[in-house]
């Protein structure tokens, strides 16, 4: 509780109106709005269409997140996904735990509980790429203030909409024939 | 597997020279094996042609088409061939000459990478 009383004191109401967190506009909104766009772009571009923009929208977002944290707040490496996943728990995108990480790659495993993923009940298949590309886009960060020349994709073995307890995420530098080992 | 797919595009290549690019390509904008043109983001176009496909795979089954097979962009300056090789993998040709051949080529290529 003390967790979700410091988010409320880092929220601003900017001179214009805007909702600022930590010098973001941000939107409050309900997590079905978000299934919603996802889900509305399945019905009419298809999943990977969907699923594609989607990933590109979270890894710009993580990437951006990223970069905010290491040029404002000097927060760096490992400790720049741990905030990442922290705020995103408090903001109620599910409940985050690394299971592990290792800067060195730069690969990182994700366990999210009471995922947004819940949305789609049974869907029969992983639908966080919004996550799979925030995960990919902070190891993508840290890869490249690192000198490391890797391309970062993230998988998602594991998804509550696909009956699994838990969703897993799994960001590492891709390799030929990875993605196919889901 | 990435020796396989390589395998695959040089044969496709072999077998139809006039085929200015091919590649094998994954929707979160990887390029499995063959090439696409330097002078463009490949990142964008792969993920963008995966879209494409999703797209056009919809609208078949909206109309009740079944399957997609394969999708045929005519650009005034080329032709774009795509077509789906398994859930989320899919094949794009770049060609000037021949589309119609080079268009069931594709669909072959990308039939034998499903198996």
């Amino acid at each position: 509780m003390d967790e979700l009383k410091d988010l409320i004191m880092r929220l601003k109401i900017d001179e214009e109106g805007r909702l600022v967190l930590d010098g973001y506009p941000m939107i409050l909104t309900t997590r079905n709005y978000i299934a919603f766009i996802q889900q509305s772009a399945e019905e009419v571009l298809g999943v990977n269409a969907a699923r594609t923009v989607m990933y590109r929208a979270g890894f710009k977002s993580g990437y951006m997140f990223a970069q905010h944290q290491s040029d404002i707040f000097k927060v760096k490496g490992g400790d720049i996904l741990k905030k990442y996943l922290h705020d995103a728990s408090l903001r109620g995108w599910g409940n985050f735990t690394i299971v592990s990480f290792d800067s060195s790659i730069p690969r990182a495993e994700v366990r999210i509980d009471a995922s947004i993923a819940e949305e789609w009940k049974d869907a029969g298949r992983s639908v966080c790429h919004s996550w799979r590309g925030g995960i990919a886009g902070i190891l993508q960060f840290i890869a490249d203030t690192s000198g490391l020349d890797v391309r970062i994709v993230a998988r998602e073995p594991k998804c509550i909409a696909k009956g699994d307890p838990y969703c897993l995420i799994i960001g590492e530098p891709y390799r030929h024939g990875k993605v196919e080992e889901e | 597997m990435k020796g396989d797919f390589e395998y695959f595009i040089r044969e496709f290549k072999r077998s139809y020279p006039w085929v200015e690019y091919v590649a094998v390509v994954e929707p979160d904008g990887m390029v499995l094996a063959g090439e696409l043109p330097e002078d463009v983001s490949v990142d964008d176009v792969v993920s963008t042609g995966s879209a494409f496909l999703s797209v056009a795979s919809k609208l078949s089954n909206m109309l009740k088409m079944g399957k997609i097979m394969v999708s045929v962009v005519e650009s005034a300056d080329g032709t774009i061939i795509a077509s789906s090789a398994g859930n989320e993998r899919a094949v794009i040709a770049l060609t000037k000459e021949k589309p119609s051949l080079t268009a069931m080529a594709v669909k072959k290529l990308a039939l034998e990478l499903t198996r």
